[in-house]
């Protein structure tokens, strides 16, 4: 039988290639390329119908296991190897979106960089959007590489940065590799990563996935770990169960600034190149970040936030859609405080609350202190730059 | 301690509390964590536990609070 290649093959004059599609017959017993050389195959091979001499098995070493169809091959360094089978799991990987703000405080300060949050505990602790600079950059080696995350922390007792990738049946019982750069602003650090099965309410007890631990240093280097999740079979999965990613988990770090870029978790035993959960799209990337949360004001007085009316003559209703489906009917987070809100031209009230909200959209409404004209409509607006409304859909 | 407040508007059912200065609101969804915290919540209550202990008791405290 004979198998053809196409498309993808080894490059000619010898350099690394980064891709090679893997056509898996088991019965096959020649390998033939059109119009390519092709290098380094276990097999008879042809090029157009003509036996390539001097190929020896082994000359390209491979590390393959369990391929399926479709199955791609990628070269570690020194060996062929299965490729990933699914793209980044991690959203926000390159800390591009920052909803909520790009500067944070406090013993622990919750969502920071969108989708990222801070569990840390103790002492004082900021977190901080951190531009590149071009030197950065050519250490990290991405040209569209923009912000870093920097933590910074003065006593304590740890340091935790998380991600809540949701389903816990992601990756279960596969080989995942997760990569990422980072460094510590003096000295060293160790960094104990875990990756933990929470199985949600209701659900199973949580199972700890242990990395080998990581000695941060000051200059950016990628890291690159592999492990095996545990298998899910048998176990319950309660509402809200996900993957608990601690990428930044220490103890011993507490005194330090660390920055962070680039995070991937990826299936198989390799680290791909860096690409955005949304396929390298900004766009995809915050659209991605917009199913768990969504900003809609921008913390500014005398914005827009959408048109409102009375229902009745104590009762004021705001409705809008939001930019993606959210990922559960979210909550409605909105600041509060003297005259933040007014429906123009008339009425200011001090707060709002949800109503009607489904997965697609939702509304404000106010029934202490409206009053109007049933059925008389207007912009509704921020009055006061405090002011801020957002869906919160997280895990 | 948190003040829920049970608001009926139209036909909806939204449940409040405000909390540094942030209203936060939902509706009455399952899927809501924020309702399912509210439900254990009114559940803990009406066995007649103490309500400020509901925050401390094992499986509702917050995450942060753990070692790692």
């Amino acid at each position: 039988m004979v198998t053809r290649l196409s498309g993808g093959l080894t490059p000619a004059d010898g350099a690394d290639p980064r891709t090679f599609p893997a056509i898996w017959n088991d019965t096959a017993d020649v390998v033939e390329a059109q119009g390519t050389a092709v290098t380094g195959l276990q097999s008879d091979v042809t090029a157009n119908g003509t036996a390539i001499a001097g190929l020896e098995a082994d000359s390209i070493p491979t590390d393959v296991s369990s391929p399926v169809s479709g199955d791609s091959l990628v070269y570690d360094g020194s060996n062929w190897v299965n490729g990933p089978r699914s793209g980044n799991a991690i959203i926000n990987g390159d800390f591009g979106v920052w909803q909520r703000g790009t500067s944070f405080s406090g013993p622990s300060a919750g969502y920071t960089a969108d989708r990222w949050n801070d569990e840390s505990s103790g002492g004082t602790l900021s977190i901080t959007r951190e531009a590149f600079s071009p030197g950065d950059i050519e250490a990290i080696g991405y040209g569209d590489a923009e912000y870093f995350l920097r933590t910074s922390r003065s006593g304590g007792n740890f340091v935790r940065l998380v991600q809540r990738i949701e389903d816990v049946r992601t990756f279960a019982g596969q080989q995942v590799t997760l990569s990422f750069w980072a460094r510590v602003g003096s000295g060293t650090a160790t960094n104990t990563i875990r990756l933990n099965q929470e199985f949600g309410s209701g659900g199973s007890s949580s199972v700890s996935g242990t990395f080998p631990d990581i000695t941060l240093t000051t200059d950016w280097q990628r890291f690159v770990q592999t492990i095996t999740l545990s298998s899910v079979a048998g176990k319950t999965i309660g509402s809200g169960s996900h993957l608990d990613l601690q990428v930044i988990r220490q103890i011993d770090a507490v005194g330090h600034d660390i920055d962070l870029w680039g995070v991937q978790l990826e299936a198989g035993p390799v680290a791909t190149p860096f690409r955005l959960a949304g396929g390298g799209s900004k766009a995809a990337e915050l659209a991605l970040c917009q199913r768990y949360y969504y900003k809609v004001t921008t913390d500014a007085a005398f914005r827009y936030i959408g048109t409102g009316f009375y229902e009745s003559s104590s009762s004021m209703l705001i409705y809008h859609h939001f930019p993606v489906t959210m990922r559960i009917v979210p909550t409605l987070e909105a600041t509060s405080g003297t005259n933040y809100y007014r429906l123009r031209p008339a009425d200011y009230v001090d707060s709002i609350s949800s109503t009607g909200t489904t997965l697609n959209a939702g509304g404000f409404f106010n029934n202490t202190q409206a009053s109007g004209t049933p059925g008389n409509a207007g912009r509704f607006t921020t009055e006061s730059s405090s002011a801020s409304v957002a869906w919160r859909a997280e895990l | 301690m948190r003040q829920y407040e049970v608001i009926e508007f139209g036909e909806s059912v939204t449940i409040a509390y405000e909390e540094n200065g942030v209203r936060l609101s939902f509706p009455d969804n399952p899927s809501n964590p924020d309702y399912a915290e509210y439900l254990r919540y009114t559940a803990w209550v009406e066995a007649g536990n103490d309500p400020e202990q509901f925050w401390v008791a094992e499986g509702n405290e917050p995450t942060q609070l753990e070692q790692p």
